[in-house]
């Protein structure tokens, strides 16, 4: 494969190392011709992990919470020590204040349910924002719906940022709940958080819940200092098992919430016509726990641990200026959202009268694995007058070659669409 | 049937200068709107694509023909030319056309299948493209449902 002219006056940048060793992720290992670039879809995982599930399966199996044995035991040590780790690793001190769930998605309907339901009423106010996922845009939406309750969406600078004034509009004594994205899962702006907690405060009783699907796995997170209620995040976004996520939340507002799955584990004493709860954080784990990808989610975070979230932020920010770099050179190459300081590593782009979808499909021949679609963010395309973009994402174990095989085949999509004169 | 040179064989197949083409300056852009225009409408709910057919019918012919919405370029070439294959056809016929098409996408060997619409077989080698492709197909039997 030889370098276009394009490629050449752009420059090759081979200083650009992966962060972390490829080696360490045996699907990539396996295909080194991949150029992974869909992380913010979900991750690859490096063999720690993989291997801390093989362990607790053929060491440790059994029903956590629910044998006298010495296994079963062993079981609930390994899920009690996850829950410790991931705490850690989001910078809160009280780990059973940690509820894991499937993901994002679940954590989400979780609150919306369990807090939401129990205290939002008609007339309250409902905020999120236009840049929000599904995920944190349908739950709030539907609640609302529910109970009477009025839904406003604080809408974007030109750049998709959220508009911070804008937000201060629609705050009121009314707002019940401040849902918002940390980092954007379909162009990457990053929410100036400290702001957000500043100005909800001042103005309203709101809770603040934060969806920290992208921002968990690309930022130094650290609960107790963040001064939001809620923060929801997924595993396998950051190199753990798919199936296993979970919520923090303060203690105070998880005692305001009602149980909202009954079952197992979550029960304190079941009488004919009634029954009582466990304490946190089991009284939101109805069922048996998800324990082996919790401990496989621990393994990733101590993983993430050692790289240093820090590093793994400088890493992402470096190869996201070289790429958007790149890219802005390109003919009829539009990049959406803020400027590389203000993003994690995800770049959204359309190219010219090249659709998305044509684009992942060329990419895929290169080697190239891109998103392309509307990212489960349908009110943002809306308002970006899309109802598509392509999407590179990078993670720890990107580098320089990645970024240019992703140029070069972009330049390969432009020639094909060219070929054939208007 | 050309195709831009230097790239792989199934990927020249699918990206036919005939289907560029015809994404470039898509033929029955617009749904009719005469009165009596059935239409229908479908979604790919996993890039956010959407096409609508409308179609006129004389009798059991389809007198006039049309779609609107966007989509890539598979999509919209596949739009493009339903349009130029079912003018003036009998609904029958339209049936057994969408019939033979939905074949076709699924990579089988398929005859009586003319003109332009026969550049739409290359898609068969990519799965997930194939939805890109029946949009319009699945859109127009909705209107004759309708």
């Amino acid at each position: 494969m030889t370098a276009t002219p394009v490629l050449d006056a752009l420059g090759a940048d081979s200083s650009l190392a992966s962060l972390a060793p490829r080696a360490d992720f045996p699907l990539l290992a396996a295909q080194p011709a991949l150029h992974y670039l869909d992380s913010a879809a979900t991750s690859q995982k490096p063999q720690v992990v993989l291997d801390a599930l093989t362990n607790f399966y053929t060491t440790a199996n059994a029903n956590p919470h629910r044998g006298a044995y010495a296994l079963a035991a062993a079981a609930t040590d390994a899920y009690a020590g996850a829950r410790e780790t991931v705490a850690r690793f989001l910078g809160a001190k009280d780990a059973d204040t940690l509820v894991f769930t499937r993901g994002t998605t679940e954590a989400m309907n979780l609150v919306a349910n369990a807090w939401g339901a129990a205290h939002v009423r008609e007339g309250d106010e409902i905020v999120i924002t236009a840049l929000e996922h599904h995920a944190n845009f349908v739950p709030w939406q539907q609640l609302a719906k529910r109970t009477g309750a009025h839904l406003r969406i604080v809408e974007l600078t030109a750049d998709q940022r959220i508009d911070l004034d804008h937000l201060a509009a629609l705050l009121t004594p009314r707002t019940r709940v401040v849902a918002i994205t940390h980092v954007s899962n379909a162009v990457g702006s990053i929410t100036p958080v400290a702001e957000v907690v500043r100005l909800v405060r001042e103005t309203s009783p709101a809770i603040i819940v934060l969806d920290g699907a992208q921002g968990a796995p690309h930022l130094p997170v650290a609960f107790d200092t963040l001064g939001v209620d809620f923060y929801a995040f997924s595993g396998h976004k950051l190199l753990g098992p798919m199936g296993i996520g979970g919520v923090l939340g303060t203690r105070a507002r998880w005692l305001e919430c009602q149980p909202w799955q009954f079952g197992g584990d979550m029960i304190e004493w079941v009488n004919d016509h009634d029954s009582t709860w466990n304490v946190l954080p089991h009284r939101f784990e109805a069922g048996t726990p998800n324990a082996a990808d919790a401990v496989g989610l621990a393994a990733a975070v101590r993983y993430l641990e050692a790289l240093d979230m820090r590093a793994v932020r400088e890493h992402e920010l470096a190869l996201l200026r070289s790429a958007h770099e790149k890219l802005a050179g390109l003919d009829g190459l539009t990049i959406y959202g803020p400027p590389p300081e203000q993003r994690s590593g995800v770049l959204s782009f359309t190219l010219a009268d090249v659709h998305p979808h044509d684009l992942a499909t060329i990419l895929d021949q290169h080697g190239v694995c891109i998103r392309a679609g509307h990212h489960c963010a349908q009110p943002l395309m809306r308002r970006l007058g899309t109802s598509a973009t392509a999407r590179a994402s990078f993670y720890v174990y990107s580098d320089a070659s990645d970024v240019d095989a992703l140029v070069h085949a972009l330049v390969e999509a432009q020639r094909i669409f060219a070929s054939v004169a208007d | 049937m050309t195709a831009p040179s230097g790239l792989p064989a199934s990927l020249s197949a699918m990206y036919q200068e005939l289907i560029l083409q015809h994404y470039r300056a898509p033929h029955g852009r617009g749904v009719p709107a005469a009165p009596g225009v059935r239409v229908g409408a479908r979604k790919n709910p996993l890039c956010g694509d959407a096409i609508s057919v409308g179609v006129l019918l004389d009798g059991d012919r389809i007198a006039e023909v049309g779609f609107d919405g966007q989509g890539c370029s598979i999509a919209t070439a596949s739009a493009s030319m339903l349009t130029e294959a079912v003018r003036g056809r009998s609904v029958a016929e339209v049936k057994a056309m969408a019939t033979a098409v939905e074949a076709m996408l699924r990579g089988e060997a398929v005859e009586g299948l003319e003109g332009d619409l026969r550049a739409l077989a290359g898609v068969a080698r990519y799965p997930q493209r194939v939805g890109c492709a029946r949009m319009a197909w699945l859109a127009l039997g909705d209107a004759l449902e309708g």
